[in-house]
């Protein structure tokens, strides 16, 4: 797992982290600042989720809502047929199903190019969205209300747990896309990112490799909308299926810089703070207007992100 | 003639209506280097994209090393031995020279590569084409000749025994032509068995012990290059009646 020193600063990093997680719980008790670090992290997750399909292999999915939602609905449908089931379940099961749909979405559609790819993971998010909401057992339209269990270990509150159990999914979720990107696996899909055709010819077995792209980031996603119905205790399909969940996917790592490991995850820590401290300090609306703006003067003036900035910056220094 | 290492049979390819390959024959020898040439539109480009597996055909047979890889994808067909090299360079933009190499040696020479070693065997090939000294540049940025010494260094990377070459030199100075040509003679003479795609005639003429004309999408001659040239047929194909 060391085998150099990158991997010792980011190991180091890591646990870091998690042990100032740790410290979080012990130190602060307003409720909100666990929520506001909890819906961060959350869009963390699902950005480096995203960009293991989107900005590693180069497919630009739109779907990424469905797949989170479809984690969330995991939850709320194991949560009502066997009571009780403990959070870790809820995981491992959202992660298998989303693995799933996403091997499932991508058999059909990965054999589409470019927009047309992503026109069809638009319109199977639809297709989910359509089904859950015509769904009663697990609320239909109306939605359904999740109870919070009483247990939350040695952790003070429910949320703080959650929040200690994002945090270190998160933490997860990004040695998984680290160590993608860096192995040979990485570099057959920076291939197929690059030329799909010259990948095939040089060897690179691509329908394979975007498959095992795909499964990855569904299982990703439906990992990160897991907890998702705890967090809120309600969950209806508009609000699981919202957009504005997708929009974020796509915008966080887009901001960050998509070909490298580290791009979504200062998209998301960036575009995430910034919208929770515009939520308290300004409206809810707003922050909206601000990722859309964020996105457009990224993508005219800086499309490869905040990364591509460094590395630009980095290579005239030098 | 030796063994073939590859034999396409009554190969036909149809583009709607179009028909672009009517019944080809060809066969490579194991080492030989052959030429294919034709005017513009000949499906020359058409035919190499059904042996590579980048186009599928619609009837015909193509056998390599005796085995039938017709339905195979393209993928599969390197990793057997067959490498292409692109007539517009396609590199993997993101990525460094080296880099660029280690895909095919990863993937395609995988079962045959050294697994530790996987760099030097990279610079290794880079030394044999002579790219060694833009091995850490940006592949996007190499200048023209070094863009298609990159496609052919990545085809020798999938360390094949065909090598099919598409018009490695077009646009290129006499000298770099002649650069090239060298890097294909060194790499025949290590065993490898070449197509070359070419409108140079003076490099075709040099590099290629036999020459196959395509016209219209049938073969119209096959000889030594000698015949070829004296060949009615050819020079009525190109200069026309």
């Amino acid at each position: 797992m060391l085998r150099d020193r990158s991997d010792v600063v980011f190991w180091g990093a890591l646990g870091a982290v998690a042990l100032a997680g740790v410290a979080f719980t012990h130190t602060v008790a307003n409720e909100y600042y666990y929520t506001a670090v909890y819906a961060i992290l959350q869009a963390t997750m699902m950005a480096v989720a995203w960009n293991i399909l989107g900005g590693f292999t180069g497919y630009v999915n739109f779907g990424s809502a469905g797949f989170f939602a479809i984690g969330a609905y995991t939850t709320v449908a194991l949560g009502k047929t066997l009571e009780g089931l403990p959070l870790p379940v809820m995981i491992v099961a959202a992660a298998l199903l989303c693995g799933l749909i996403g091997l499932g979405l991508g058999y059909l559609t990965l054999r589409l190019k470019g927009v047309y790819f992503s026109i069809a993971t638009l319109a199977m998010a639809i297709v989910f969205e359509t089904l859950m909401t015509n769904w009663a057992y697990v609320g239909g339209a109306r939605g359904a209300y999740i109870l919070t269990p009483e247990s939350h270990l040695w952790f003070d509150s429910y949320i703080e747990m959650l929040f200690m159990v994002m945090l270190l999914l998160t933490l997860g979720s990004i040695a998984i896309s680290r160590a993608l990107i860096r192995s040979r696996l990485g570099r057959g899909l920076a291939a197929i990112r690059d030329d799909e055709l010259a990948a095939e010819c040089a060897g690179v077995p691509t329908l394979k490799l975007k498959l095992i792209s795909a499964t990855l980031m569904g299982a990703l996603m439906g990992v990160a909308g897991a907890p998702y119905p705890y967090f809120v205790t309600f969950v209806d399909p508009a609000s699981a299926f919202s957009l504005f969940v997708a929009v974020n996917a796509i915008a966080m790592p887009m901001i960050g810089g998509t070909a490298h490991w580290i791009g979504p995850v200062i998209g998301a820590l960036l575009v995430g703070t910034a919208q929770q401290v515009i939520t308290v300090t300004v409206s809810s609306e707003l922050n909206v207007l601000f990722v859309g703006i964020m996105l457009v003067l990224f993508i005219s003036l800086a499309p490869q992100g905040i990364v591509g900035l460094a590395r630009k910056y980095w290579g005239r220094k030098r | 003639m030796s063994a073939p290492v590859l034999e396409v049979r009554a190969l036909v390819k149809r583009f709607g209506g179009f028909v672009a390959l009517n019944g080809v024959d060809l066969r490579v020898g194991a080492g030989e280097r052959l030429g294919l040439i034709g005017p513009n539109g000949s499906g020359k480009t058409t035919l190499i994209n059904c042996i590579s597996g980048a186009l599928y055909n619609d009837e015909g047979s193509i056998a390599f090393e005796g085995r039938d890889i017709t339905r195979l994808a393209p993928h599969q067909r390197t990793r057997l031995g067959v490498a292409r090299s692109f007539q517009i360079p396609r590199p993997f933009r993101s990525m460094t020279v080296l880099e660029n190499l280690r895909v095919p040696l990863e993937y395609a020479a995988w079962g045959r590569a050294e697994h530790r070693r996987i760099n030097d065997e990279a610079m290794a090939v880079l030394e044999s084409i002579g790219l060694e000294h833009c091995a850490q540049q940006n592949s996007a940025g190499l200048t023209q000749v070094d863009m298609r010494k990159l496609e052919l260094a990545r085809a020798l990377a999938a360390r094949p025994r065909l090598l099919v070459s598409d018009e490695a030199m077009a646009g290129l100075s006499s000298a770099e032509v002649d650069e090239i040509l060298e890097i294909l003679l060194a790499l025949n003479a290590r065993g490898v068995a070449v197509i070359m795609i070419e409108h140079i005639m003076r490099a075709v003429m040099r590099f290629s012990q036999r020459v196959v004309v395509l016209d219209a999408g049938e073969k119209i001659a096959e000889g030594t290059p000698d015949e070829i040239v004296r060949n009615p047929d050819v020079e009525r194909a190109y200069l026309g009646e």
